[in-house]
């Protein structure tokens, strides 16, 4: 789903993936020539000076080597059965993106003595430029076109059309996410002229609420004098299904089944908010390992959004990561959700 | 810090994934340790029950201050503000953003946390985000070895948290004892 989608949950995307980050689709390269019996010495070098995913560009969906075959060469060869067939091979490997080494080697991009320092730097000989596929390969007819130029890996699995596709919400879905929201609106309460946003998290099969925000603060609330500054609704409704786990194993021990099954327990589990939530709740809700988050509205201008700016739910190297929607802006569920938000909210970035 | 590590052996103790940390408030006659918490995961089995939330959540809250570190009064959200916390391995991006959200004056941290860290491992929630986020200042690396240590004795143990066929049966155990 994209921003422009008549569907009523929008999803919010997380970072861009590094592999499909370069919108150019050739990239400039040096190549060279080199001996068979220093190429694999070289590559593993290259790898640790000049590794092809850089910051800046990933190139680590070419192939480092490429074996150059001459037809006629090795038509005589083969002809004459006297020198063996490997010496109508040339092998050229893959130096980097030229933007990378003009950096590594402090030169002007148009430094003409870059192929000079290369040579005798990586011990190749002929260093030249070329033209190479800049991005992940997008479908099979891309694939060949950049194949013509360098050898490149294609994963069809991996390819933004295939992954659009598997990432789509059926019909059953977004019915569920329908039914979902509004009963995190009837989660909402007031507290005098103050709403709190409603939180809920629901079973995905069968759509049963399994707890909600409201029970949790009841019980909580009636323990507590001073109000705890980190009891939202979204950590109230976490808490409420850890209550309920907790309460499942009494009379029966810790050793039960059910209280051994995990302590992530909302591994797979929906969470509906009629509020963006804010970084603290974004990350707890990555602790508990949720499935999806669907939000009402954004948290207007009074608080960094977790998931529309900062993005927890897909931050690269944590553990777990989860899918965030937000109901449409021109549905009646989005605006009911700005109707209820306790604060004034702002448009979705 | 040393508080704070004696938190995380009591945790190792009991199973828990063993981080401490300890509130302290400056007062006119010197500093005074106002909450301290540990990591409940285990115990609770709620993954965000990590051991900077429970403290904010204990020093405001329900803290009856049963192990004896203070005079046993309840603060106001609002006196977090004037609180330093020292906890032993750097805040998770939860616990980062929930010190940013109470408006800790200060935290100090033993060891780096490259996984989860929100003060500049993975987030940087300790710096100003304007208009609507106030960071705050942190100092890493105290008494870091110390709170590796630990943290090294605990992975080293079988997880029995685990189910029974995906158990990793470890050989030895490091005595953690020798790190306070």
């Amino acid at each position: 789903m994209s921003e422009t989608s008549s569907h009523p949950f929008i999803e919010v995307r997380g970072h861009p993936c590094p592999a499909n980050g370069s919108s150019r689709l050739f990239v400039e390269v040096y190549t060279a020539d080199v001996e068979a019996k220093e190429c694999g010495t070289l590559v593993k070098r290259l790898s640790r000076e000049l590794h092809l995913l850089q910051p800046s560009i990933d190139l680590s969906h070419l192939k480092r080597v490429h074996r150059v075959v001459d037809i006629v060469s090795l038509k005589a060869i083969q002809d004459s059965k006297r020198r063996k067939t490997t010496q109508a091979i040339q092998l050229k490997i893959l130096l980097g993106a030229v933007s990378v080494i003009h950096q590594k080697f402090s030169v002007s991009p148009h430094g003409d003595s870059i192929a000079e320092k290369l040579e005798q730097t990586y011990n190749v000989a002929n260093v030249c430029t070329l033209e190479v596929g800049g991005r992940v390969p997008e479908s099979e007819d891309e694939w060949k076109l950049f194949n013509e130029h360098w050898p490149t890996s294609f994963f069809p699995h991996k390819t933004t059309a295939h992954l659009e596709k598997e990432l789509e919400l059926s019909e059953r879905s977004l019915q569920q996410m329908c039914l979902g929201m509004r009963h995190a609106l009837t989660d909402v309460t007031a507290h005098g002229t103050i709403k709190i946003p409603g939180a809920i998290v629901v079973f995905p099969d069968t759509g049963e609420v399994l707890a909600t925000s409201t029970a949790e603060r009841k019980y909580q609330e009636s323990a507590e004098r001073n109000p705890n500054p980190l009891a939202t609704p979204i950590l109230y409704a976490i808490q409420n299904v850890s209550r309920k786990e907790r309460q499942s194993a009494i009379s029966k021990g810790m050793d039960c089944p059910m209280f051994q099954r995990g302590q992530y327990l909302c591994t797979g589990l929906d969470v509906y908010t009629t509020l963006e939530p804010t970084v603290f709740e974004a990350m707890a809700l990555v602790h508990a390992r949720v499935r999806y988050v669907v939000f009402g509205c954004s948290s207007g201008t009074t608080q960094l959004g977790g998931l529309s700016e900062v993005k927890v739910h897909d931050l690269p190297g944590t553990n777990h990561r989860y899918r965030a929607f937000y109901c449409s802006p021109e549905t009646d569920l989005g605006r009911q959700c700005r109707m209820l938000a306790p604060t004034e909210t702002s448009p979705m970035k | 810090m040393r508080q704070a590590l004696r938190v995380a052996k009591a945790a190792l103790d009991i199973g828990e994934v063993p981080v401490g940390c300890v509130i302290v408030m400056p007062t006119e006659t010197g500093p005074v340790v106002v909450s301290h918490g540990a990591n409940q995961v285990n115990a609770t089995r709620d993954g965000t029950w990590k051991h900077e939330k429970q403290n904010i959540r204990e020093g405001t809250g329900e803290w009856r201050n049963a192990y004896g570190w203070g005079s046993g009064r309840r603060f106001k959200p609002e006196e977090l503000k004037k609180c330093r916390l020292y906890v032993t391995c750097e805040p998770c991006i939860m616990c980062a953003a929930a010190l940013a959200q109470v408006q800790i004056s200060k935290v100090y941290f033993g060891c780096r946390n490259d996984k989860f860290g929100g003060c500049g491992s993975i987030l940087h929630l300790h710096k100003d985000h304007p208009p609507h986020h106030a960071g705050y200042p942190v100092s890493g690396g105290m008494l870091e070895d110390d709170a590796v240590g630990l943290l090294r004795s605990f992975y080293n143990r079988e997880n029995f948290h685990a189910p029974e066929d995906k158990r990793k049966r470890k050989g030895g155990k490091d005595d953690p004892s020798d790190v306070l």
